[in-house]
């Protein structure tokens, strides 16, 4: 198979940091240095509004807020040391694919409130699967998590100080209240809900250089496996992407059975992550981002050297891993099946990110794109072609 | 840098600056080194460092910018270690020295010894002024006092400062903001002053109670010795880095309160932490555990003030009244004599509770049948200080960029302003705001013994940093409690003995309450922005947190 570009999105004034995939509507949205924020149809691929005026830096970092009908939450976090909070009702969107030039369009998003904090460059934003978390993280080194009380009133519930160095991104586990940070400092960490405290109940160390991106498998993915539990892929300076796999949690019928309870410590909340797979290495610079189909269980990198690799799974022979007390996941090799030099000309590829197709030419449910984006401040659409 | 001043030891969540403005300012240009070769270019980013002297920093700079916040481990504190303080004792024996125990600080060693706090209290004395002690090994402290007493004199102002500003209403009295927030701990001190000036008019004008005891030893003793302020070294022994930071604070100088000129000292000349006592101790070979539990036989001193020794003397009926059932918290009790000052002035109110999100978060609500009197709030460790400053803002900071064409958004912002005015207390309501920078108050604090520390008797150790809070917490408590038994009508005496004490040391020094009692704040500029331009901020970032 081979990548093939189905078009390219008219580029931003500057780079394009990062892209966004709506959870339920056709749209993409951008996080540029130039300032702004670009919201692109997945329908047309035309732009459709630009969200300006709130941020003094790059906007590095957008996500948006899952679990709304009707009306579309963008966070945005900028260098500035703040998060934007912007919303648009969605009441016309079908026509979004109608008049792409239309003016009016742009005026209903509403900054509706700045969350600061922070003390220096927010570098990721993230909305948990529900959407009642807001995590952020920053150059400060810090992870805060927010939480709505009420509608534009956000309470910070946590800041966590575990990561020595600048912290690149947060993402949240897609069914539970799990979250994962990667770091300057080489490793992950993840982070659960306590009796009253947030605490960091796994760290993930592995990685020799920055871990620049963290996503977790969908369960819908067709390679996720019940048994085996919850997968984290990861991308690191040091030119690897890793899976790593739960291997047990306290709280699990196993895990009680096998440790006594015991009074001093209080309910452990920790979790074992062990790394299962290291994908093949085809990126000759930085990894910077990574992104984990749940339609195909396909992982696409991006990175510096300016290629967009996608990878598939390798079946794994159901052999009985199960010998004694100690099971461990079976580890999964990986093959690349596609790969393409130069996605964005000489410049790096920011970021990937797997959608559904929604285009006048998508196949069906389970048809997907890819899109990406970089320092030319172009965002690009990309099809798995046969030939 | 002392040893132990490590990222690992300090939990008060505040962490070093983007960019400390120091280096930025000192670090001279590299000499040209000379050319091996000389039609080689060297390119400026790759020219040898060498020769360059190694920047230094004091607290004091620190102070006078909000590059950093506070206190960090990149902060060279070596002007407020246990190696300072046995360096003065051993370079100026002529002096009086002093040193200043916070119960926060017993209650930590208490709790790692095995001991009542009464016990660590005198093992403590023992360690600073007795032979079997660092005076086996040369000069020691002359006397110790602690900060108790001071906590006390703290206490019954700030609910009288409290008390004042709510005759003012919304706006309080004498351009105060309310609700009054308390400043008793320097690490939200500095976070205000550096990040959010414009909340310093909330800020009690109360000192610390180390501040008003270093100030009361100074003023009271130092016309007795020879050199006058200069001859008295008075050392804090306290629960937080932080703390360091208030004894290098240019406010809290002979300077407030000393009339005409003269050299200017500090009132406490320097601050360790309790785990740096025991350092203290390890340096001049003594081993803590094995001091004796009583309290040493010191010589009478003739030129103690007998005021003095009225705060040292054990018998003060303690303020922190027992009118309600409610704990008074692991940071000098200062919202529960306020509360309990309020009731008494309003004999048909009541007290009630509501928890907050998490422990570190309640309020106290007075109010009678008809109305609310006052509210007031707990509010520890960085997340909910978070929360508590973004209520507490101006609307002006918060008011929102104009986006795209402004007259369609203007109309459709309203109804959600409303909402956010609707929903949620607003904290204008609030009377009086515990804040202390460290989850679980000041018995957290980061300069405390931590639950795995090898000096903990063996037997002694606790599984989590949670576990062996809750001993110290327990150890905290206790002293208060003994002090509380049987004291109905504890708070009117102690207002009365506090009153007494005061009036006698303005008599004593002829300087006003308003001097010795209390301080003041002021922004400290952050002037990053504009020495640098973004351009610059971007190549540091990049050099410095490993890029984007």
């Amino acid at each position: 198979m081979r990548l093939q570009k189905v078009t390219s999105v008219p580029p931003q004034a500057e780079r394009v940091w990062q892209v966004a995939i709506h959870p339920t509507l056709p749209l993409i949205a951008t996080a540029s240095s130039d300032k702004t924020a670009r919201i692109i149809s997945l329908q047309t691929y035309n732009s459709l509004s630009t969200i300006e005026g709130g941020h003094k830096r790059s906007i590095r970092s957008v996500a948006w807020k899952p679990g709304l009908t009707g009306e579309s939450v963008l966070c945005t976090g900028s260098f500035d040391a703040t998060i934007g909070i912007w919303r648009r009702y969605e009441n016309d969107l079908d026509a979004g694919n109608g008049d792409p030039g239309d003016d009016e369009e742009e005026e209903e998003w509403r900054f509706a409130l700045v969350l600061d904090g922070h003390e220096s460059e927010v570098k990721s934003v993230a909305w948990s699967a529900g959407g009642n978390f807001l995590a952020t993280c920053s150059r400060d080194k810090t992870v805060w998590i927010w939480e709505e009380i009420d509608e534009d009133n956000f309470e910070t519930l946590e800041v966590m100080q575990e990561h020595t160095q600048d912290v690149k991104c947060v993402t949240w586990h897609p069914e539970e209240v799990l979250l994962a940070s990667s770091s300057y400092d080489n490793t992950i960490r993840l982070y659960r809900e306590g009796f009253e405290d947030w605490v960091c109940c796994s760290l993930l160390e592995g990685h020799t250089a920055t871990v620049w991106s963290v996503e977790f498998e969908k369960p819908a993915s067709p390679g996720y496996r019940e048994e085996w539990g919850s997968r984290l892929a990861s991308c690191s300076d040091d030119l690897s992407i890793k899976i790593w796999t739960r291997t047990s949690r306290s709280g699990s019928a196993a895990e009680a059975k096998k440790a006594p309870p015991s009074i001093l410590r209080g309910e452990s909340i920790e979790e074992n992550w062990v790394e299962t797979s290291t994908l093949p290495q085809i990126h000759t610079r930085a990894v910077y981002n990574v992104s984990w189909s749940p339609r195909s269980g396909r992982i696409v990198s991006c990175g510096s050297d300016g290629r967009i690799v996608v990878y598939e799974e390798i079946p794994a022979v159901d052999t009985e891993m199960a010998e004694g007390d100690e099971k461990k996941p079976p580890k999964t090799e990986w093959k690349v099946m596609a790969e393409i030099e130069g996605a964005h000309g000489v410049f790096e590829v920011n970021c990937v990110q797997w959608s559904k197709r929604w285009d006048k030419n998508a196949g069906g449910e389970n048809d997907e794109i890819i899109v990406s984006c970089g320092d030319d401040g172009v965002v690009s659409i990309w099809e798995l072609a046969d030939t | 840098m002392s040893a132990i001043l490590s990222a690992d030891d300090l939990n008060d969540f505040i962490s070093p600056g983007v960019a400390c403005i120091k280096p930025i300012e000192t670090l001279p240009a590299a000499p040209e080194p000379p050319a091996s070769n000389s039609y080689e270019v060297v390119l400026e980013d790759k020219a040898p460092r060498t020769d360059l002297p190694p920047a230094q920093i004091s607290l004091t700079d620190c102070l006078a910018c909000s590059g950093c916040v506070t206190s960090a481990e990149a902060v060279l504190v070596s002007l407020q270690s246990h190696n300072e303080v046995l360096a003065n004792l051993n370079a100026h024996p002529e002096k009086l020295f002093v040193a200043l125990i916070s119960p926060q600080s017993k209650a930590s060693l208490a709790t790692a010894y095995g001991v009542s706090i009464d016990v660590a209290g005198h093992m403590i004395e023992r360690l600073l002024c007795s032979p079997e002690g660092i005076c086996g090994e040369g000069r020691g402290f002359d006397f110790v006092l602690d900060t108790n007493a001071a906590r006390e004199v703290a206490v019954r102002f700030a609910a009288e400062e409290v008390v004042t500003a709510m005759q003012g209403g919304k706006d309080g009295v004498d351009g105060r903001k309310m609700p009054i927030l308390a400043s008793a701990c320097p690490g939200f001190v500095c976070y205000l002053e550096s990040t959010q000036p414009a909340l310093i008019p909330h800020l009690s004008m109360l000192k610390s109670p180390q501040a008003i005891l270093g100030t009361a030893v100074k003023s009271l003793l130092y016309n007795d010795v020879k050199d006058g302020v200069k001859g008295i070294y008075v050392v804090g022994v306290m629960p937080c880095f932080d703390k360091k930071l208030e004894g290098a604070r240019g406010e809290l100088t002979s300077g407030a309160w000393v009339e005409g000129e003269g050299e200017v000292v500090r009132d406490v000349d320097c601050v360790i932490t309790t785990r740096e006592l025991i350092s203290l101790a390890q340096a001049r070979g003594v081993d803590f555990a094995t001091l004796p539990q009583t309290p040493p036989l010191l010589p009478p001193s003739n030129t103690t003030s007998t005021l003095l020794q009225t705060l040292k003397s054990p018998t003060n009926p303690t303020t922190t009244a027992t009118k309600t059932n409610a704990t008074p918290g692991t940071s000098d009790g200062y919202l529960i004599h306020i509360a309990n000052h309020i009731l008494t002035l309003h004999p048909s109110s009541t007290l009630h509770i509501e928890p907050g999100r998490n422990s570190d978060t309640i309020d106290y609500v007075i109010s009678t049948p008809e109305n609310t009197i006052a509210r007031l709030s707990r509010c520890y460790g960085f997340r909910n200080i978070q929360n508590l400053v973004r209520r507490l803002k101006p609307a002006k900071t918060r008011a929102l960029p104009r986006f795209g064409k402004a007259s369609a958004t203007t109309s459709q912002r309203k109804p959600l302003a409303a909402a956010r005015q609707a929903g949620g207390k607003s904290d204008a309501e609030y009377t009086y705001v515990e804040v202390m920078a460290c989850p679980g108050g000041c018995t957290n604090g980061g300069g405390q013994v931590r639950y795995d520390d090898e000096i903990i008797a063996s037997g002694l150790g606790a599984g989590t940093q949670k576990e062996w809070l809750g001993r110290v917490d327990e150890a905290y408590y206790s002293s208060t409690e003994d002090e509380e038994s049987g004291k109905e009508d504890a708070a009117a005496q102690g207002g009365e003995w506090v009153e007494r004490f005061v009036e006698e040391w303005e008599d004593r020094t002829g300087v006003s309450r308003d001097k010795l009692l209390f301080t003041g704040y002021r922004k400290v500029e952050n002037d990053l922005g504009g020495r640098l331009k973004e351009v610059s901020v971007v190549e540091l970032a990049s050099k410095d947190g490993g890029g984007w």
